[in-house]
């Protein structure tokens, strides 16, 4: 599993940058979760996405400034042989589908093998039932995507990209976990291999300022 | 290509299609196949191998107006140092100064490359492609260290684009107006005659259309050039006729059904979803007579083509055909598209005109695929390929630019690969894409082979923005590229760059060996 790195730049400051990736059929809404996320925008009528594209916003977790770095891909099948190569390396996966069509929480499972054969073993998946506004037209009820998560062993979230609801939250929350986990680990490695020198992992002085400059240039 | 589609298109054009989609298979059959071509072009070029055209070629190679070759000497070089003017120059005025041009800037064209025309002339018959090629090389590259401030570039390219408002044959200079080239007189009129022939000449028609077609002969250029209609105007109306009807009982025997095997309503839905977002900056799509259209076409080119099924962006393609015949209709005679496409209501044509117009730009989509059903099969082999030899063919041109790229970590596949996918429709405004459309549909079956350069020639436009930028950077602006305020002069220029690249690398194809 790739790591948080920590690089530093004047304008681009950050503690950790985990790349996220965001798959699932075509027409659930991925882009617009993305754009939603990174530029609090909304396009009803987007084009499809061909191949990757690419977007980025920063976030604090716990005082720290994650980068996220997460790539769009196409929903078509035809476009797996390419959109895979962009898993390697990825620390995060929002797995979505659209609570108005059935057909896209059922294809949930043929998305998990894809991440299975061509992720990092131990990427979070998070899985997100988009269009969360068409209350009227829901096809996919909550319990049952409740239900698949808790048997899978995956986080779950319910949003709508265009109500803006929970999109902040379900970035945050895959954040903040690949965040626990890889400071949890580095934490680990430390234990059972202390070197002198390198022990000062809790730094809560030097983030503070930044948490409010970021904050401010995260846009939303 | 389907092989139904080889049944009833009849021996030559099978033949045909057949060879087009080998030489996408196969390495070794590309390889040899280009090399063909480039004799091909040797041959056909302007100044490859008429006698005389020396001097023509010379910049009319460089900026690629093979249009007006088979038009005598004399107008060849007048054509060919406008176009100089348009191809090389006219880099410099991309994104800027869009509406400097003067007749001042043409005529400084014009005379600039004016002197390249006597001495290309000596080199003879013979060596004349190869002469124009090298000397646009070096022009251009001698432009890159002036950063090309040359008086009258950025406007004069402009016009010279255009070739336009340049100095005719007869000395007299075209009245300086806004009208693009495709518009003038003198151009339709030379179509016109094509055009009127008992059988048209397929290859003078492509040299001409080549440079734009204009607007209201679009329709039957791209058919003609496509081999959707043939030659002999006595036999188009039968054939028309017929490919109408048989598209026509095609809906009811794929579209209209009721049952459907799980493949067949994947591929519907996949183009029920697409459907609505197909251009969706464009009004005129959005009816729903279009959407219907657009629908039965996608779905029916899909389930006709199982070796690669419908694949999203294929429905960005399909657009420019259903606006120009449809356009038709619209328009009477004056600019279909880029003049807008506003108040274009469907739903005042009658079914017959639709539906007419939905065949035609069904069998044309065809055709256009034909040559790059290897860009949708598997694993897009095809575009992996495009993307393979334009990264060598960046390097080779700019080296700088391609070794900062790699050394960011940016790989090619990840912004080039929507470029081919949807032939650069999507990177330029909707207006635009027919004039695209004109060169690649003129370029026929070297259309594969010619959108590396136009990719590489289209990348380079930013290549001094890429050079400033971080690998983030990078891949943000190359996602979205400035290239709304793109004009037909900007779109000429990335084809002239394209062309004279094509010749001068054609000559070395090892330079873009496959490995």
């Amino acid at each position: 599993m790739s790591r948080g790195l920590s690089h530093h730049k004047p304008d681009d400051d950050y503690d950790y940058l985990f790349k996220v990736v965001l798959i699932g059929d075509s027409g659930v809404g991925k882009s617009n979760l993305l754009s939603r996320f990174t530029r609090n925008e909304f396009c009803l009528e987007s084009k499809s996405t061909i191949g990757v594209e690419f977007a980025t916003r920063s976030i604090q977790v716990d005082g720290k400034t994650i980068k996220a770095q997460i790539w769009d891909t196409a929903g078509q099948e035809r476009y797996r042989a390419i959109t895979s190569a962009y898993y390697r390396g990825a620390v995060g996966a929002l797995l979505v589908y659209d609570i108005t069509k059935q057909v896209t929480f059922e294809n949930v499972e043929r998305w998990l093998k894809e991440l299975r054969d061509h992720a990092d073993s131990n990427i979070v998946i998070m899985l997100v039932g988009n269009k969360s506004d068409l209350r009227h037209l829901r096809s996919v009820p909550t319990d049952d995507a409740q239900a698949f998560c808790e048997k899978e062993g995956l986080s779950f979230i319910e949003t709508s990209a265009l109500e803006s609801t929970n999109v902040e939250m379900a970035f945050q929350k895959i954040l903040t976990e690949i965040y626990h986990i890889v400071s949890k680990k580095a934490l680990a490695a430390e234990d059972s291999a202390p070197r002198p020198g390198e022990g000062t992992k809790i730094v809560v002085t030097e983030p503070t300022s930044e948490t409010e400059k970021k904050s401010s240039c995260c846009g939303n | 290509m389907s092989s139904e589609d080889l049944a009833k298109d009849g021996g030559d054009s099978s033949l045909n299609s057949v060879s087009k989609f080998l030489r996408g298979c196969k390495l070794p059959g590309t390889v040899r196949l280009t090399r063909t071509a480039s004799e091909h072009i040797a041959r056909a070029s302007p100044g490859g191998s008429s006698p005389g055209s020396g001097p023509g070629c010379v910049a009319g190679e460089a900026g690629a107006r093979r249009g007006e070759a088979s038009t005598g000497a004399g107008e060849l070089q007048a054509d060919g140092r406008g176009l100089t003017g348009g191809g090389v120059r006219g880099s410099e005025g991309i994104g800027e100064g869009r509406t400097l041009a003067t007749r001042r800037g043409g005529g400084t064209a014009a005379a600039t490359n004016g002197d390249v025309g006597p001495s290309g002339r000596a080199t003879g018959e013979d060596g004349g492609a190869r002469a124009g090629a090298d000397l646009a090389h070096l022009s251009l590259h001698a432009r890159g260290r002036d950063g090309g401030g040359e008086d009258g570039g950025a406007g004069g390219s402009g016009r010279g684009g255009r070739g336009e408002p340049r100095a005719s044959p007869r000395g007299e200079a075209h009245p300086e107006t806004s009208s693009l080239r495709s518009m003038s007189d003198t151009r339709k009129a030379k179509f016109r005659k094509l055009l009127d022939e008992q059988v048209v000449d397929l290859e003078a028609l492509r040299e001409l259309a080549w440079s734009g077609i204009p607007a209201e002969l679009r329709p039957v250029c791209w058919q003609l050039l496509l081999g959707y209609l043939p030659p002999n105007c006595e036999r188009r109306a039968a054939i028309l006729e017929r490919k109408r009807r048989e598209y026509r009982d095609m809906v009811p025997d794929y579209y209209d059904i009721a049952d459907r095997c799980a493949d067949d309503l994947g591929a519907l839905r996949q183009v029920a979803v697409d459907v609505p977002r197909t251009a969706p900056d464009v009004p005129f799509f959005a009816q729903p007579a279009i959407q219907k259209s657009l629908e039965r076409i996608l779905y029916l080119w899909g389930i006709r083509h199982p070796a690669s099924g419908y694949v999203q962006g294929i429905n960005d393609l399909v657009t420019p055909f259903l606006a120009v015949f449809l356009g038709e209709h619209f328009s009477e005679g004056g600019p279909a598209i880029p003049g807008g496409m506003d108040g274009w209501e469907v739903a005042t044509l009658s079914e017959a005109a639709v539906h007419a117009a939905e065949a035609d730009a069904y069998w044309c989509l065809c055709k256009l695929l034909d040559g790059i059903q290897d860009h949708y099969t598997h694993a897009q082999p095809g575009i992996q390929r495009t993307v393979f030899r334009l990264h060598e063919l960046v390097r080779r041109i700019e080296e700088p630019v391609t070794q900062h790229m790699e050394a960011e970590g940016l790989d090619f596949l990840q912004f080039t690969f929507r470029w081919v996918n949807c032939l650069l429709l999507r990177e330029v405004p909707f207006a635009l894409a027919v004039r695209l459309w004109d060169t690649y549909v003129a370029e026929g079956g070297r259309m594969k082979e010619f959108l590396t350069y136009v990719l590489a020639a289209f990348l380079l436009c930013w290549a001094p923005q890429l050079r400033a930028m971080d690998f983030q950077e990078m891949v943000l602006f190359l996602q979205k590229l400035p290239t709304g305020g793109w004009g037909e002069r900007e779109v000429e220029t990335v084809l002239s760059r394209a062309y004279m690249w094509r010749t001068s690398f054609d000559q070395a194809q090892s330079h873009l060996s496959q490995s």
